[in-house]
């Protein structure tokens, strides 16, 4: 290991010279910047991962089976596990999704689930990504960049193989394709991740593409060549939202979608990698209900924990959540990407009291959740070694059944008193080690 | 049984060629236990068409027409029966009918107005067919037709304020407060005799059965009505939808003609 920390000059340069970036927008303004990689791994000992491995599959099983419900048949709304409101006032729902069973029945095919590890070493989901979840070439990248740098490492450590994870995305586009072939969808290259999409696009041997280049055609969806000649796209894994995804049928305005590929995919003539409408199952409000959607569906006691969490949409939570205001986080359930997020501490006496009027006024919009003490991992910080919150991102992949990917991005803020370590919020990342032994 | 003859035909004109055009339309009645369609033609004015039906239901033609084109035109026309004892069934109606949407949404001005008749008539002790039909007259007595003031993403809050607009207005100022009541509410676009464009109203589920009221007649909505798409509000039932490519202005011609066959 120290062997590899010798590298990371090295490693962040070749990664430079790849193109491993990350966009983000501020100020309106788009800005490119190195994403920083930080040579010491999160290292995670088998018995560990094993557990996160049964309890990440199921989660996203049961999340699979709600979304397959909550868009036909609404069992769970019909037995009052989940009070109807969540579902129908969140902006996640998507009325235009209706009564539409995807190909194999496979809503969240590529899930992005956020953990923290607390200082108690206990694990807890902080958010479920199952819409457009972003960052695995990131770990994929630098753990190949790291092989070169420092081959010895890692035949000297016992650690699970990230390389498949290609493979994995492969299989489940392989298995929901219904004829044709495999496609990613990029919005373009100014878009925070479309490094990403070009080099998942080389590895899985699908054809990278933007709106332009498909078309509908009586109720196929083709992909375009340049000389005219058109292929039949069987699966699309899309990296656009849904808002974009079909101007004819969600944001008229949009340019970078494809005019009516939502009525090829709801005739079941394409796959949509991931399925549009996802953002019910995600929704910070649903996220509370996650444990009793795994008991619901599963019959099975939830494996993971989530962060201890309230909704002030029931009273005696609200009543809870005014009284401790200022130990708790309040996130919005409208926002994302480390928006929306706010720690009761950090603010003004005004400004606590403008924030409770909210929730009051409005207290479907929010959940509020106790700070965790997050376990703090090692970061190299020029030759010294710091403390910094980090949290992991692992990747679970659903083709006949789910299957979590051995790693997974591990993201740190930079900054000592953050507790955000969004990428979009300028933090670092590492590699996740996964021991074989 | 009454039969109806009805004649809807759409021609855009555009100032310049456009190309890449991708259209959606909703203009073929539907069947349901209370309208029959006997004899049905569609037609439009190039043939790289399919058909679907979207989440409410609702029958669509969509299509795209590549090449440059500056003129666009569609028709639908037949024969519908209508029933008037007979109404629409739907046990289990979708919940998102309940719930407000942008375009329906209350606001501070319209729930004062509702709650004061709601206090007047004691809408709380009454069922919700009764409150609808009080609703529906109280908004025609409030609103003044007028052309020109909305547009068709005007808000039922806006139009509320100014007390004008068109049937789209009353139609979503009625939704606004019929779901404000817990009243399960929707949508509906059609065609009606008399009329010679195309008309909205709303329907309301009582006991699993669709009952229309149609607020800018103050009508409860009889055989006269043809009923062609609905949705929670205007946006999921837009008769003609497009997108192209090209910079072009465009002309919009509506004929609607609806007669009784005797």
């Amino acid at each position: 290991m120290e062997e590899l920390n010798k590298h990371v000059n090295t490693v962040n340069h070749l990664l430079a010279r790849y193109g491993v970036r990350f966009g983000i927008y501020k100020n309106n303004t788009f800005k490119e910047q190195l994403f920083p990689f930080d040579t010491i791994p999160r290292i995670i000992p088998k018995a560990e991962f094993d557990y996160l491995d049964k309890g990440l599959a199921q989660r996203v099983t049961a999340l699979n089976l709600f979304l397959a419900d909550i868009y036909n048949e609404k069992k769970i709304l019909k037995d009052k596990i989940i009070p109807e409101d969540f579902v129908y006032s969140s902006s996640g729902y998507l009325p235009e999704c209706e009564g539409i069973m995807p190909p194999k029945g496979v809503f969240s095919h590529i899930s992005g689930i956020d953990l923290v590890q607390g200082d108690d070493e206990k694990w807890y989901v902080l958010e479920d990504n199952l819409r457009v979840p972003s960052g695995a070439s990131y770990p994929l990248i630098a753990r190949d960049l790291c092989r070169k740098a420092s081959p010895n490492t890692f035949s000297h450590n016992h650690i699970e193989d990230n390389r498949n994870y290609a493979e994995l995305l492969k299989k489940t586009m392989d298995y929901v394709n219904t004829g044709g072939i495999n496609v990613i969808l990029t919005p373009g290259r100014y878009n925070a991740a479309f490094f990403e999409h070009s080099y998942l696009a080389e590895k899985t041997g699908s054809i990278l593409a933007t709106g332009n280049d498909l078309v509908v055609e009586g109720d196929r969806l083709y992909y375009q060549e340049y000389d005219g000649e058109k292929m039949q796209v069987g699966a699309v894994y899309r990296r656009i939202s849904d808002d974009y995804l079909d101007p004819m049928t969600f944001v008229p305005e949009s340019v970078i979608g494809i005019p009516h590929i939502f009525d090829v995919y709801k005739k079941g003539n394409v796959a949509l990698l991931n399925a549009p409408g996802n953002g019910i199952a995600d929704d910070k409000g649903i996220y509370y209900f996650v444990p009793k959607i795994i008991k619901y569906y599963l019959n099975e006691e939830p494996i993971l924990n989530n962060a201890p969490t309230y909704l002030p949409f029931y009273e005696e939570d609200r009543k809870y959540v005014l009284e401790n205001f200022e130990k708790l986080v309040i996130k919005d359930v409208a926002e994302a990407g480390g928006y929306g997020v706010v720690f009761g501490k950090d603010l003004s006496k005004e400004e606590v009291a403008d924030f409770k009027n909210k929730i009051i006024s409005e207290p479907r919009r929010f959940i509020a959740q106790e700070v965790i003490n997050f376990l703090d991992l090692d970061v190299l910080d020029g030759d010294k070694i710091v403390k910094r919150k980090a949290d992991l991102r692992a990747f679970v992949l659903t083709s006949d059944k789910a299957e979590v990917w051995k790693s997974g991005l591990t993201r740190f803020s930079r900054n000592p008193d953050s507790a955000i370590v969004n990428s979009s919020q300028g933090g670092g990342f590492k590699d996740t080690w996964v021991l074989s032994q | 049984m009454k039969e109806l003859h009805f004649v809807y035909t759409t021609k855009y004109q555009f100032s310049n060629l456009i190309n890449s055009h991708h259209y959606s339309l909703r203009i073929v009645p539907m069947n349901t236990e209370r309208q029959k369609i006997k004899h049905l033609w569609t037609e439009v004015d190039r043939d790289d068409k399919t058909e679907t039906v979207d989440a409410f239901g609702n029958h669509m033609i969509i299509g795209s027409i590549m090449a440059p084109h500056d003129t666009f035109k569609f028709k639908a026309e037949g024969n519908v029966l209508i029933d008037e004892t007979a109404f629409e069934k739907d046990e289990e109606p979708l919940a998102i009918y309940k719930y407000p949407t942008k375009l329906t949404a209350m606001d501070k001005n319209m729930r004062e107005f509702l709650n004061e008749l709601s206090e007047r008539y004691g809408y709380d002790s009454m069922r919700p067919y009764d409150v609808s039909y009080s609703i529906m007259k109280e908004i025609y007595s409030c609103m003044e037709y007028v052309q020109g003031i909305t547009d068709v993403l005007t808000s039922a809050s806006e139009a509320f304020k100014y007390r004008k607009g068109v049937c789209q207005d009353y139609a979503h100022i009625m939704l606004a407060f019929l779901r404000e009541r817990g009243i399960t509410a929707r949508y509906v676009v059609g065609m009606m005799m008399g009329e010679g464009v195309s008309h909205a109203w709303v329907e309301i589920n009582e006991n699993g059965n669709w009952y229309g009221f149609d607020p800018t007649n103050d009508k409860v909505v009889d055989g006269d009505y043809i009923k062609i798409s609905h949705g929670r509000d205007y946006e999921n039932c837009i008769v003609s939808k497009g997108h192209f490519l090209g910079a072009a202005e465009q002309t919009q011609t509506i004929e609607v003609r609806v007669e009784e066959v005797r």
